[in-house]
């Protein structure tokens, strides 16, 4: 259904190239034709704007440029002849190569279009520059878009409006236009009737009236000046803000001073009327200063004004205390992010020397200081923490859509849209979690009638709820809809290769398959979730945030998707360990604990990496190992226990030097493929420390440990 | 009572567009594909509004209007033309052969609906 | 289109008045044509009544006329009567265009101005 149009452009663009064709020919045999050039232009004009209607833009920008040589002929400004021919049915096959392309969804030849376009130019005459400009301007420009920012106050407009006698001669209706502007907000319009003549002379089809309206909305200005668009030429329009919508004056304004605003009277005016004793009003008009229209209108805006003031008061009550807020553009921030890292760093520096110096006056001002910077960075972060509501808000409008697109129903809930995270981890998350939503919409939630069948409610459920914990914030994706199998899923990766036969995998494993690289549950790939991209992807961009991501799934009942995410990317707090006299840095959000390993454990244990922590065997990493250090280890090695994803690993160092507080900072793009080691950062003495990223270290250990396996067998 | 709509297009794409957007809506749409159609059209029954495309072969949208403007049952009519351009000259243009409004080409269903609802009400 | 069926009427003491009763829609379509009726039935008769009660709908055009005519007719020395022009219909479309009136115009005090509807409690 929702193709028809575009079906339609085809259909009709394929008969106007074969009369394009036909025309062209034709036009060969008699260059003077101007009906012939006629049938040619419009012909491109209407696949032009039909194309860019239905958004085969490529099609329609190419035709404009071809469209606009044929203006040229068409104003005797170019002359045919058998080049422009030929190149023009050059052209015209290739809007048909464009258009075949988007049938068959290929990939369009643009070079082919701008070598066209180049030879087409060759017959334009060359126009004087400024000239051009303004061609180019008019012809490109879309429409002047009426951006309509809403802010949240509500702001009282004066709109007087004056239209000339004829402005009904071409068929405006002046109610519609009051009733536009009453469709903005709350409105009031008083007919002026000044400029009425008598009966005689009145010419009943002209207008002799205008209009004085108080419109008090949360608009702009230009949304106003919008309504008016059609008729800026036949009216005269004044708009004036006459209230804010911030506090102002407590008191509503008093009519004198109204009409004084107007500019129709004066203050002077005023004080010689109001000698007499009475109302203001009435005075203003025995005085003939004003009529009674004026009069009216200011009595409407005294009115309106008053009730304002009144809400505004009413409500102000209701939402104590009102704070106060200021706009910072984001960079200045990151600016101010990036100094306190620095000065982290420095203030680690400084405590280091304090304390080998044993100075005691130096080490108590290293202390204050480092104090100073702990709230220091506390409070910068602070200011870049957005609420993450602003993400979900869009993802209704998405959740719609794909709604209305795939024929289901779906409500959409959201918790926790006041959660806070870092502005710049906001951002990334954007994507992840459209696919995964995406992903809920598509595959998750049934069609309204299979849910129905299943006696579960014809309206499936997406879930969307952010919550804190600790230093990070955890995101619920969860839908009522199908689930998934965990037989089908172990299916689907044994014949991807992912896993082997004799592969035992209990349910969280399997269910975390799907983050796999290559893996994907349906058969079909859709247009919605489909586009080659797979969960791994959205694995990938979590774990750049530092963050973990896990799936559960009931069958029949829906899916969750958790993803645990850190509340700022600038800084962490860690731990520092030694390798061979190198320093790395392991994020401590995800360390249990330290233990010892000698070498006595290691005998122990036969030669498999697994350390006896309190009763429990907890596998570990070699970091010497891993990473290739030669030399031998000391005696008594240290292993950091850590859990990510909900499995304990543990990782084997020479030395931990203790908690350290680490500016993260990228390693640029040399090392983009260093998928273990995930940034840097400079320590106290200036040297550099790396951070491991523990998630990928520990799916490393777990190929080499499947390819051991497979080397003992 | 539906209010009744002559949509005039050579375009026959725009012309399904425009028809389905408005009968959507509620209105009551007749087609024509070019300005002499709209003409013949438009002397059968009265309508209250008319919208037409500027280029059109036999008859284009402008010479249309203002021979419709010039008959005394389309004086007042609201008239809109769909264009490509929108620069002061054609508005100029227009105005002079009678448009009430435009409405400047490629637009959305949503943005037609409101510029018809401005001209009729 | 408006259509109007006009009668006279005489009183128990014999004044006789033309009577407009109209129906339909008062627009800019067929203003001319009111104006027209209106003039014509002003120098036939010292009184006439217009009355809206079937009118369904009117533009400004139609209320423009109006005020301009109420004068008219009182400049004459002649009485013009507007019923049923608060009928709900009409009161919306007088709200609407900002014609309604709390103290009267420039051209008309409250006493005369048809635009004050001194018996809008009841409606």
């Amino acid at each position: 259904m929702a193709d028809l149009p575009q079906q339609a452009f085809r259909e009709e663009a394929y008969e106007l190239l074969a009369e394009l064709e036909t025309a062209l020919l034709e036009l060969e045999e008699c260059p003077d034709d101007m009906e012939v050039v006629g049938q040619i232009f419009r012909a491109m004009h209407t696949i032009k704007g039909s194309g860019a209607m239905f958004g085969f833009n490529d099609i329609s920008s190419f035709t404009h440029e071809v469209e606009t040589v044929y203006d040229l002929v068409r104003n005797g400004q170019v002359h045919v002849n058998k080049a422009l021919v030929e190149i023009s049915l050059q052209a015209r096959d290739h809007i048909q190569n464009l258009l075949d392309a988007c049938c068959n969804g290929a990939e369009a030849d643009l070079a082919t279009g701008t070598e066209l376009i180049a030879k087409l130019q060759q017959f334009m005459p060359p126009p004087e520059p400024q000239l051009q400009a303004d061609t180019q301007l008019q012809a490109d420009t879309p429409p002047k878009t009426v951006a309509t920012t809403e802010s949240h106050e509500l702001k009282t407009y004066r709109i007087m409006f004056k239209p000339h006698p004829h402005i009904l001669q071409n068929g405006t209706k002046i109610s519609a236009l009051l009733e536009e502007l009453a469709d903005l907000g709350t409105c009031r319009s008083i007919a002026q009737m000044t400029r009425l003549p008598s009966f005689e002379e009145l010419d009943p089809e002209l207008c002799y009236v205008s209009w004085n309206v108080l419109l008090t909305s949360t608009c702009d200005e230009d949304a106003i000046r919008d309504v008016f668009i059609f008729v800026e030429d036949d009216a005269d329009l004044n708009i004036h803000l006459i209230d804010t919508g911030e506090e102002g004056e407590e008191e509503g304004q008093r009519l004198g001073d109204i009409l004084i605003g107007r500019g129709e009277v004066t203050q002077n005016d005023i004080d010689r009327v109001l000698a007499k004793s009475k109302r203001i009003g009435e005075m203003l008009v025995d005085a003939g200063l004003v009529d009674q229209d004026q009069i009216e209108a200011a009595l409407q805006e005294q009115t309106v004004i008053r009730e304002i003031q009144e809400q505004r008061r009413s409500k102000k009550a209701e939402k104590m205390p009102v704070s106060s807020s200021l706009r910072v553009p984001a960079e200045r921030l990151d600016e101010l992010v990036n100094l306190v890292g620095e000065m982290v760093t420095v203030q680690s520096r400084l405590s280091q020397v304090a304390a080998l110096r044993h100075d005691a006056d130096l080490y108590s001002i290293a202390e204050e200081v480092e104090r100073l910077t702990e709230e220091l960075r506390d409070s910068t972060l602070n200011i870049r923490m957005l609420p993450i509501g602003s993400t979900f808000s869009k993802f209704k409008r998405l959740v719609r859509d794909i709604a209305s697109n795939l024929c289901k129903e779906v409500d959409f809930v959201t918790a926790g849209a006041e959660t806070e995270l870092d502005k710049t981890v906001i951002e990334q998350l954007n994507d992840p979690l459209v696919h995964i939503m995406r992903n809920c919409m598509d595959h998750g939630i049934e069609m309204p009638d299979v849910r129905e069948a299943q006696g579960k409610p014809r309206l499936g459920t997406v879930f969307l709820g952010a919550e804190h914990a600790g230093d990070s914030v955890i995101i619920e994706i969860r839908d009522d809809g199908k689930g998934l199998s965990t037989a089908k899923l172990r299916e689907k990766a044994l014949a991807k290769g992912i896993i082997n036969a004799e592969d035992s995998l209990n349910e969280r494993e399997c269910y975390q398959l799907i983050f796999a690289p290559g893996f994907s549950t349906v058969e079909q790939v859709s247009g919605l979730s489909g586009r080659g991209v797979g969960m791994d992807v959205v694995k990938r961009a979590i774990a750049a945030l530092r963050g973990s991501i896990e799936l559960h799934s009931t069958e029949g009942a829906g899916t969750t998707v958790r993803m645990q995410i850190p509340l700022t990317l600038a800084i962490i707090e860690s731990l520092r360990v030694t390798i061979a006299g190198a320093s790395f840095i392991i994020p401590l959000t995800a360390v249990e604990e330290c233990v010892e390993l000698t070498y006595a454990d290691i005998e122990e244990a036969h030669g498999r990496h697994l350390a006896k922590v309190r009763g429990s065997l907890v596998p570990y990493i070699p970091l010497r190992k891993a990473f290739g250090v030669s030399g031998a280890a000391p005696p008594v090695q240290q292993i950091v226990i850590t859990r990510t994803g909900g499995r304990r690993l543990g990782f084997v160092v020479d030395h931990v030097i203790g908690e350290h507080q680490t500016v993260i900072k990228p390693l640029g793009p040399l090392y983009k493929n260093l998928r273990t080691i995930s940034g840097g950062t400079i320590l106290g003495d200036g040297s550099i420390a790396l951070i491991l990223d523990l998630a990928q270290l520990m799916h490393q250990a777990d190929t080499l440990e499947k390819q051991v396996e497979i080397e003992h067998e | 009572m539906a209010k009744t709509v002559l949509a005039v297009d050579d375009s026959r794409s725009i012309l399904q567009m425009v028809s389905f957007t408005l009968k959507g809506a509620g209105y009551t749409v007749v087609e024509a594909t070019n300005g002499q159609e709209g003409l013949a059209q438009a002397q059968k029954q009265k309508f209250d509004l008319v919208i037409t495309d500027l280029n059109m072969p036999i008859m284009d949208g402008l010479t249309m209007v203002q021979k419709l403007r010039a008959s005394p049952s389309y004086k007042f009519t609201p008239i809109l033309m769909l264009s490509t351009e929108a620069g002061a000259d054609f508005k100029a243009k227009g105005k002079a052969a009678g448009l009430t409004g435009w409405l400047v080409k490629p637009f959305e269903p949503q943005k037609l609906l409101g510029v018809v609802k401005k001209v009729l009400g | 289109m408006f259509e109007i069926e006009k009668k006279t009427v005489t009183s128990p003491t014999g004044e006789q008045r033309l009577h407009y009763q109209v129906s339909g829609t008062i627009d800019i379509e067929s203003i001319a044509e009111l104006k027209r009726l209106l003039l014509e039935g002003l120098s036939s008769s010292e009184h006439l009544v217009l009355d809206w009660n079937a009118v369904e709908d009117v533009d400004f055009t139609a209320l423009q006329l109006m005020c301009a005519f109420n004068i008219y007719a009182r400049e004459q020395g002649k009485i013009f009567e507007l019923k049923n022009r608060f009928t709900p219909p009409i009161s919306e479309a007088i709200r609407r265009l900002g014609f309604m009136r709390e103290t009267g115009c420039s051209k008309e005090r409250k006493d005369h101005c048809l635009w004050v509807n001194s018996g809008a409690a009841k409606a």
